[in-house]
């Protein structure tokens, strides 16, 4: 699924939030196999980087450039973010939520299969509205398996969740990680990640 | 040319001596212009109410030009996003819908005093009408949106999507006017006027003109110097890398 | 892709329930407070009516079209998976002429009988509307996606979109009076026809510009 030539550099980033700068100088450089894990107090632009590694956000000064075997890409051929708060719409069920994002996709998986491996089989029918935080974060993890990009950001996935969703996340992204995949992160918990080369990055006011 | 002033350095030193001399000399050709519009003999068929003239045709004429130059300058933000043509165009915005309202104020004024009725159904003064609604809403997308780079662009889109319909709604309500409205009015064009009225309409209309790049240059020169002024303050986080 | 885009939408706005009961409803009672204030059925002003009314239903129904997409993020989500500005816009825009335009298509019929229009006035209207649809929404979308991104801006919209509809109201309502006696070869419906396609053509790639430009967080 992912190639291990997969990386992201980050060259001298300046980020803003609502023309407030935040973090500027950030030289990182992450490649397949890899895991950075993003920490630091509230505000301090966590989810900015994550935005603009996703390109959603365009840095004030410097590049973020992502590559496979040397060539550049754009953030939507290689990368999938699963957002702090995820995109689905009250007004749909679960399972019509899921089966969109993987028909946009074109998730190879069935539905039933996506729904198992994130421990909500049998919801399908359940309302967006009537999850709970810790159903949505598992959802949103079944989105980013859907979306089948090597790289995943991710923006607090250990929120809300179990000690059992917790392991779910924690074991879905090495095994992600380990099949040469990259996974930028954003988490006030530590991710426990066994035998993944991990790098910790702090943002410190 | 476009680039040689895009440059913001080029531009503060071309409009530190430009301002000025644009002010001066519209301050002068507007001076002349109400001389000469006092002193040319009244119309024939107007009367004393063909003044009202050398204040509304340079209006309209000066409304459509900023709404052409907004429009203009949008092209050349979107397309190459220049931040000085965006500064331009919203510069622009402020004067030209003060000058709509101008035209739309005296053309009324006109018509009370020529035809009897402050407002006619035609083309010209119901588009005229459009043209300022739309000066408001391009002006409230500045207004609404809070981040500058994005607010440039969407106030861009608006621009030219409103400039390429200003013909179409002239045309239309021209039609409509056609079928609805029985008696048409004539009121006096440029062309065919005589040299007494045509001298003070173009004196007018340059001090118009003159009065309106002034403003746009005054207004551009204020917002970049405030873009300098407004040093990035440094960022306040760093980040270190940990191996774990 | 735009199939699976379209059945989302027009599932979001069926289980709303109110996206479509509510713009009929106020189609219908806008030509029930004309019929009142103007003194009963008035037939010559009947296309005039129906269309003033199709379009403020349409302009009722702006905001929901961008801005619960926008702000949950789906737009983004969207674009991460591939999905162009223009695919979301086409999309869109269907699914917004069915839900929309569709049921007050329907309704024009028994609302024209309300205004005392005779059947060839009836038809008339019924194929200005369908030929003049397509400019409504597509200028409806355009600023919609430009203010996707502001809560509580439905007036602003508003705003946006009435100048490029005076055009589409003006030839509508004229074609919609010229089809009892000229049919459909009259020229007001050639001229509608042909402002539907300008309005497709410009509204298309402005509404995905604005949609691109309103990308990420404010």
């Amino acid at each position: 699924m992912a190639d291990t030539s997969l990386t992201l550099a980050l060259l001298d980033v300046a980020l803003s939030r609502g023309g407030q700068p935040l973090v500027g100088g950030l030289d990182v450089t992450v490649g397949g196999g890899e895991a950075l894990w993003l920490t630091g107090a509230n505000g301090v632009g966590k989810t900015t980087l994550l935005l603009a590694c996703a390109g959603l956000i365009t840095p004030d000064e410097g590049r973020i450039e992502w590559s496979v075997d040397g060539a550049l890409r754009s953030p939507p051929e290689v990368a999938s973010y699963a957002a702090h708060r995820g995109p689905e719409r009250d007004g749909l069920s679960l399972g019509e939520e899921l089966a969109f994002w993987q028909r946009v996709s074109s998730d190879t998986a069935s539905l039933g299969d996506r729904l198992a491996t994130v421990g909500l089989t049998g919801r399908e029918n359940t309302p967006v509205a009537g999850l709970s935080a810790g159903q949505r974060r598992r959802l949103s993890l079944a989105r980013l398996m859907a979306a089948s990009r090597p790289a995943w950001l991710m923006d607090e996935p250990l929120a809300g969740l179990d000690a059992r969703g917790r392991a779910l996340v924690e074991r879905s992204v090495a095994e992600h990680i380990g099949a040469g995949g990259l996974a930028v992160i954003a988490s006030h918990h530590p991710v426990a990640l066994p035998g993944i080369s991990a790098r910790r990055l702090v943002l410190s006011a | 040319m476009l680039t040689r002033f895009a440059n913001p350095q080029r531009f503060v030193r071309l409009a530190s001596w430009l301002t000025p001399v644009l002010g001066i000399s519209a301050g002068i050709a507007l001076a002349l212009g109400i001389w000469q519009s006092f002193a040319s003999p009244p119309d024939a068929e107007h009367g004393e109410t063909v003044r009202i003239m050398y204040v509304h045709v340079p209006a309209a004429w000066s409304a459509m030009a900023a709404y052409t130059g907004i429009a203009v300058a949008s092209l050349i933000s979107f397309v190459w996003r220049h931040p000085l043509a965006d500064i331009g165009a919203r510069s622009l915005a402020l004067p030209g819908a003060a000058m709509t309202a101008l035209s739309l104020i005296t053309g009324s004024l006109w018509g009370k005093a020529d035809w009897g009725t402050y407002w006619q159904w035609d083309g010209r003064m119901t588009s005229v009408l459009i043209l300022l609604f739309i000066y408001i809403g391009y002006m409230a997308i500045w207004q609404v949106v809070s981040d500058r780079k994005r607010a440039a662009r969407l106030a861009a889109i608006t621009a030219m999507i409103g400039w390429i319909n200003i013909p179409i709604i002239k045309f239309s309500v021209d039609w409509w006017n056609s079928l609805h409205q029985s008696a048409t009015v004539s009121s006096p064009g440029a062309p065919g006027l005589a040299p007494e009225f045509l001298a003070p309409l173009m004196t007018m209309a340059l001090a118009y003109t003159l009065l309106l790049a002034w403003f746009v240059m005054r207004n551009m020169q204020a917002e970049v110097a405030a873009m300098r002024r407004a040093r990035r303050p440094a960022p306040v986080a760093t980040a270190t890398i940990e191996a774990m | 892709m735009i199939g699976a885009l379209i059945k989302r939408e027009l599932r979001l706005s069926l289980r709303r329930g109110s996206s479509v009961v509510l713009p009929l409803t106020f189609m219908a009672l806008f030509v029930l407070l004309c019929g009142l204030a103007l003194g009963g059925s008035r037939p010559e002003l009947g296309p005039g009516l129906l269309w003033l009314a199709a379009t403020l239903s349409v302009l009722l129904g702006l905001e929901r079209l961008y801005q619960p997409d926008q702000a949950s993020g789906a737009l983004a989500q969207l674009h991460l998976a591939g999905i162009s500005s223009v695919s979301i816009a086409v999309a869109k825009a269907c699914a917004f002429a069915i839900s929309t335009l569709l049921p007050l298509l329907l309704a024009a019929p028994l609302l024209a009988l309300i205004l005392g229009m005779s059947g060839g006035q009836i038809t008339g209207a019924m194929l200005s509307l369908v030929i003049g649809g397509p400019a409504l929404i597509a200028y409806a979308s355009v600023s919609a996606a430009l203010l996707c991104a502001q809560r509580g801006s439905a007036v602003l919209s508003v705003l946006l979109s009435a100048p490029l509809l005076i055009p589409v109201l003006i030839f509508g309502v004229e074609a919609a009076q010229s089809y009892p006696t000229l049919g459909l070869g009259a020229v007001q419906f050639r001229i509608l026809a042909g402002l539907s396609l300008l309005a497709l053509a410009l509204g298309g790639p402005a509404t995905a510009a604005a949609i691109s430009a309103n990308r990420g967080p404010a």
